[in-house]
């Protein structure tokens, strides 16, 4: 049954990453995504289209989830574009061909989430996250210099 | 192994953090900031204080040109100067982006949305981005509020955002900023000294 509701889960994925929009994802429906008690490590990333250094280093979780294909990674995009603008983020992942797991995040209060999602998250994207087992076992704000560095990151942690 | 190593960077974080207390220190809530001098649109030299009898404080707002959550937050940035300069908190408004980075933030572009929008506040830059270190800002728009206290000193007493709703200043129940002016007026701390959001990170220099 787990694995039933973690494949639609993934399905479910895939066909928003092609939809011509993005589901609104709540800080629940988020952890129910990322803390799951699986062999998966979840890298899940916080960008926004009109964020110029998260843009920038987008290529680095594409090619990284092709290489990592084989593995149990799971790389999510999380938006912080505004709550309407779901076209809009679908129409630039359609543009740049990018097929990753994508959901735009729209709890309001952003004092409340972030603390409870990180409390040494000063607000800044982009941002990026490690969860396992149900945990969270990594963070960084701030961009990555290189595809290396974002592999270093992951590998420190798996 | 990674124990050791993460101990050993801990250590050495703490010392770093340590050492550079004397000299790069970040104001922390409750410190005494000093004043400056930045380039203002108009051309001027300026700091935070020009009426220090009038003057119990300021709001100073990191903002820019080009960010989303700047311009989503302008009017309400505008909104508080207009409400808050007659008692006495005016804002001071900061860019430090580095203009390579992010060219919609040069001081020229400055200049011009100044005196389109009519900004009734300096808007300063900042750019040796010294300043935006000094205060440990991080992301545009972040609010510091500065209040004189009884030593005629001012201090950092509120660092955050200035609502909990970026995108509809309808639908934000929390006003941060006034919230904190409210409880100053009334010679309290603000209940609520520190908050986050979501913001561009300032556009440090490479």
């Amino acid at each position: 049954m787990r694995h039933l509701i973690f494949s639609i889960l993934v399905l479910s994925g895939i066909i928003r990453a092609e939809a011509q929009t993005l589901d609104n994802y709540t800080l629940q429906q988020f952890q129910n995504r990322v803390l799951q008690d699986n062999d998966t490590l979840y890298v899940v990333n916080f960008w926004a289209t009109w964020c110029s250094p998260c843009v920038k280093e987008l290529p680095y979780f594409i090619n990284l989830s092709s290489e990592m294909a084989q593995q149990p990674v799971k790389f999510i995009l999380m938006s912080l574009d505004a709550s309407g603008d779901g076209n809009k983020v679908a129409a630039f992942l359609n543009r740049k061909k990018i097929r990753l797991e994508t959901h735009l995040f729209t709890e309001a209060d952003p004092n409340v989430w972030i603390n409870a999602l990180e409390p040494s998250w000063q607000g800044s994207i982009p941002a990026t996250f490690l969860y396992h087992k149900g945990a969270k076992v990594s963070f960084q704000e701030g961009s990555f210099e290189s595809e290396k560095d974002l592999k270093t990151f992951i590998k420190n942690h798996k | 192994m990674k124990k050791i190593i993460g101990a050993v960077m801990l250590v050495v974080a703490a010392v770093c953090s340590s050492s550079a207390q004397k000299t790069t220190a970040t104001y922390k809530l409750g410190d005494i900031v000093s004043d400056f001098k930045l380039k203002n649109v108009d051309g001027t030299m300026r700091g935070l204080v020009t009426d220090a009898g009038r003057e119990k404080g300021y709001i100073v707002i990191f903002t820019c040109n080009h960010c989303p959550y700047a311009k989503a937050y302008e009017q309400r940035i505008m909104d508080l100067d207009k409400n808050f300069r007659q008692s006495g908190y005016p804002v001071v408004a900061i860019n430090s982006n580095d203009p390579k980075e992010a060219p919609e933030d040069s001081f020229e572009k400055m200049a011009e949305r100044a005196k389109e929008k009519n900004y009734t506040f300096p808007y300063l830059f900042d750019e040796s981005q010294a300043i935006a270190k000094k205060f440990g800002a991080v992301r545009t728009p972040q609010v510091f509020l500065l209040n004189r206290n009884k030593q005629g000193k001012l201090e950092l007493v509120y660092t955050g955002a200035i609502d909990n709703n970026w995108e509809d200043a309808a639908k934000a129940h929390r006003h941060y900023v006034e919230e904190a002016l409210t409880d100053l007026s009334e010679n309290l701390k603000p209940a609520t000294a520190e908050t986050k959001a979501i913001g561009c990170t300032i556009k440090w220099k490479k």
